[in-house]
């Protein structure tokens, strides 16, 4: 176990250096920054000393150890358009995205296994089939698109619920669910695709003939094996669900990091959409490390691979 | 599903009524159905005036085009990467596929909205992005295939024969995997589709005046106590779209293997 450990842990690693080094190329492809930084009046001279002063004049490989050496310590350098660190700007976003991400992802996966068990357990095939063409149906449906839609109906039409901001959970339920049912529909057939898998296996034929319930073959027999396959997507989904985040914020207008870095982008700032992308990878990494981790534990065949 | 929108937006601009771009101020935010003193307008008229209708039309064939170009231009780059992975093995293997998990790990809409920030947003830009982003999953599965594949006799015996690598590749092992990359890429049409709409919706897709269907939404948005309708119709279309790319992929991939299903989900 330790040694599986300490090579996921190594390959994290890795990822967040190579996701750094793709910040630095697209930084220094975004051209020079000191047109942007001085006034338009500015002479050479100055410009000069803008670019000595920002360690442009350096070769590449040492401008690349610095940026990689203050990545680490969490400097991207100030934001363009307001003084303040980017990587600040960013961080005091964070909690609001947590918050978003979070309630859509625990809700969507309480919801997909109540619908899940409820298909396995019941024996109504009808109700099976409406519920995965429902899935299937919200799965074809852009997030923005569908966030239009709740607004539509529950903001301008019923009045029920605000439609912008953050503030108490009623701000919450329209992006929250927007997001939600996306996962709902993503594991209910996953779920229902782990659960048909585990029912054709020996070993619940087996639990059948010694005249086990239906209720605990489902419950005790297939639920653990069909919780791996939905682990392993649960950690690639999260990019998926993350790049939802950042597009339902600017529906909704939530004051999180996605609707930062839209913003930053149309503002050309780019130390703060860099570090944004950054933050939003390592997320992503330790999520999915996590993810590994406990996979490792689920799963022991995993360990010797 | 997706031939009725291909059909509808390919024949709407054969209709005498067809025209995206002129403006008429006086008959802006009109209803579907309603008509104004010049000529009526069966899906409503934009802000600005525009026939709806043509300008739907416009932007589902725009969408489409996006989408079949980036399928086209990430199914070459990921069937040679994942067929040269597969063959070789080795380091070539472990290099490519270190750049697919280091790609996986780089949300896909957040790294296109980067790298867009740093090139500025255009057609092209835009279309290769999604190609040069959207490799992996054809890669993997193109992979796995290979490495069956490359054991199997009709590939060894072309070997002793004294067939050159390439040669296998391309006439061995490219016929074996296409129909699995076809599927995938319908799937993966369906997603475009929708990562394209949802960048042209925070207005770093498709530019103005060309229309496109995410920014539509997006002007609409502004409008939704006035007319829902122009956020509404254009969701419809894309929805069309991608229902109709995944129930295409889907009827394939039911009695298919297990991996193409986990591979699509990723």
């Amino acid at each position: 176990m330790l040694g599986f450990f300490a090579r996921r842990l190594v390959q994290a690693t890795l990822t967040i250096l190579g996701v750094l080094t793709v910040a630095f190329f697209l930084v220094r492809l975004s051209g020079d920054p000191t047109a942007l930084l001085l006034p338009e009046a500015a002479t050479a001279q100055e410009m000069e000393a803008l670019r000595t002063e920002l360690g442009l004049d350096r070769p590449i490989w040492v401008q690349y150890w610095v940026f990689m050496s203050k990545a680490l310590q969490g400097d991207f350098g100030n934001s363009l358009r307001i003084e303040a660190s980017a990587l600040g700007l960013v961080l005091e976003r964070v909690p609001a995205t947590l918050e978003l991400t979070l309630t859509a992802f625990g809700l969507g996966i309480a919801l997909a296994f109540a619908g899940a068990l409820t298909m396995r357990l019941s024996t109504n095939q009808r109700l099976r089939s409406v519920l995965l063409w429902i899935a299937f149906t919200r799965q074809a449906i852009p997030v923005f698109w569908f966030g239009l839609l709740l607004i539509i109906l529950f903001s301008v039409t019923l009045r029920w619920l605000p439609s912008v901001g953050r503030g108490g959970i009623e701000h919450l339920v329209l992006p929250a669910v927007t997001l939600a049912t996306f996962e709902i529909a993503l594991y209910l057939r996953l779920l229902d695709a782990a659960f048909g898998e585990q029912e054709r296996q020996d070993y619940v034929r087996t639990a059948y003939a010694k005249g086990q319930t239906r209720m605990k073959i489902v419950l005790r027999h297939m639920l653990p094996n069909a919780l791996l396959p939905l682990v392993t997507i649960a950690g690639v989904n999260l990019g998926i669900l993350l790049g939802g985040t950042v597009v339902t914020e600017t529906v909704f207008s939530w004051p999180g990091m996605g609707r930062l870095i839209v913003q930053a982008v149309s503002q050309r700032d780019y130390p703060v959409v860099m570090a944004g992308v950054v933050v939003a990878s390592f997320m992503f990494v330790a999520i999915n490390f996590t993810v590994d981790m406990l996979y490792g534990i689920l799963d022991p065949r995993i360990r010797y691979r | 599903m997706l031939g009725l929108v291909v059909v509808i937006a390919f024949i709407v601009p054969l209709l005498p009524s067809y025209d995206p771009y002129s403006q008429d101020l006086a008959a802006g935010y009109l209803t579907p159905l309603k008509s104004s003193s010049a000529r009526f307008y069966l899906f409503g008229s934009d802000p600005l005036g525009r026939d709806y209708l043509s300008r739907i039309a416009l932007g589902t064939q725009v969408s489409l085009l996006i989408g079949f170009a980036a399928v086209l231009v990430s199914l070459a780059i990921g069937v040679t990467l994942g067929l040269i992975a597969g063959f070789f093995r080795g380091a070539v293997e472990s290099a490519i596929m270190g750049v697919a998990d280091l790609q996986l790990s780089i949300p896909r809409i957040l790294f296109i909205i980067a790298v867009t920030a740093v090139i500025g947003p255009s057609l092209l830009n835009l279309t290769l992005l999604l190609g040069f982003t959207s490799w992996v999953s054809y890669g993997r599965v193109a992979r796995a295939m290979a490495l069956t594949l490359r054991e199997r006799e009709f590939v060894l015996s072309a070997r002793t024969q004294g067939a050159s690598s390439t040669w296998n590749i391309r006439k061995h092992l490219l016929p074996n995997v296409l129909p699995q990359m076809v599927i995938v890429g319908s799937y993966e049409l369906g997603l475009i589709i929708i990562i394209e709409s949802s960048l042209s919706y925070l207005g770093l897709g498709i530019q103005p005046p060309l229309p496109s269907l995410g920014l539509m939404i997006s002007e609409g948005q502004t409008y939704l106590g006035l007319n829902p309708w122009i956020s509404i119709l254009p969701g419809i279309s894309i929805f069309l779209m991608v229902a109709g790319t995944q129930f295409f992929s889907q009827r394939f991939t039911t009695e298919g293997s297990n991996h193409v299903r986990i591979d699509r989900a990723a």
